[in-house]
């Protein structure tokens, strides 16, 4: 029988931001009848909306410079995390693609101190690999992104 | 470390002495892909040390590298450009597995580590992802 850790870190990464949010992020654990469970972490909530919020901004502004490339994997990006994509289309500071770079490289250290400081490894796991496809989209061509 | 870590840290050794085979190869073939190349060597030359003196430090046994890897598919920069995303990709995703069983600055280091493997799997070609690494719902 699998322990709770091997089952943890045995569950898809991607789509734990929404779990987090939801507190449900134990339900494979209590399907199975495992107990107790551990309860989700206010810090790691936090963490979660934090990045919905950031990346939300950061959307708004590949929109606003028509950025489409970068506008597709922010989406992307948010939906996985359980949040929804912002309807702004205009950002105050963002006008231009290598604002955008810059400003998705800031994101993308502040998402890697945020991974080492989440309890659940699962969305430690979720919020490097978030700060690593922001960091990639910091080094994107403009003229691809 | 705990076992299941060493196990980790020797299948990154193992991809590692692959990793700087193939960039030193890559630079010695293609003019144009030289100077990246010998960046990517040089910056997987210090993740297999740092990762060989972790495994020794542990008493572990470290994994050493084969006699020769895919030299034969490195005759052209497109397949150049492949096998070397083919390789980052299989680092970060071992990266991944690291950052879920570590805390503090080994967390931290893994975490760097990951997001400057991506980035240079954008260099060798590569397209930006929403979640290098990790696979969707």
């Amino acid at each position: 029988m699998p322990t709770r850790r091997t089952i943890f870190l045995g569950l898809a990464a991607v789509g734990v931001g929404g779990l987090v949010l939801s507190g449900k992020s134990d339900n494979v654990l209590r399907a199975i009848g495992v107990s107790p469970v551990p309860e989700v972490r206010d810090s790691d909530i936090a963490l979660v909306k934090t990045a919905i919020a950031e990346s939300n901004d950061l959307l708004a502004a590949a929109i606003q410079v028509k950025a489409n490339f970068a506008a597709s994997v922010l989406s992307t990006q948010i939906a996985e995390l359980g949040g929804t994509a912002t309807r702004k289309t205009e950002h105050p500071t963002i006008t231009a693609k290598g604002i955008l770079k810059v400003a998705c490289e800031q994101a993308a250290i502040q998402r890697r101190d945020d991974a080492v400081a989440a309890v659940a490894p699962q969305l430690a796991q979720t919020l490097a690999s978030l700060a690593a496809g922001l960091a990639q989209l910091s080094v994107t061509p403009s003229e691809a992104l | 470390m705990t076992p299941e870590l060493i196990e980790l840290r020797q299948a990154q050794v193992t991809i590692e002495h692959e990793a700087v085979w193939t960039f030193e190869t890559i630079a010695a073939r293609s003019s144009q892909l030289k100077k990246l190349a010998q960046t990517s060597a040089s910056q997987h030359r210090q993740n297999r040390d740092h990762l060989n003196e972790l495994l020794t430090n542990a008493a572990a046994d470290v994994p050493t590298p084969l006699p020769g890897y895919r030299w034969d598919e490195l005759n052209n920069d497109a397949k150049m450009q492949a096998a070397s995303q083919d390789i980052l990709v299989r680092l970060c995703a071992l990266e991944l597995e690291v950052i879920a069983r570590t805390s503090g600055s080994a967390r931290s280091a893994s975490v760097l580590n990951l997001s400057n493997m991506s980035i240079s799997a954008v260099r060798w070609g590569g397209t930006a992802q929403a979640f290098p690494g990790l696979s969707s719902r």
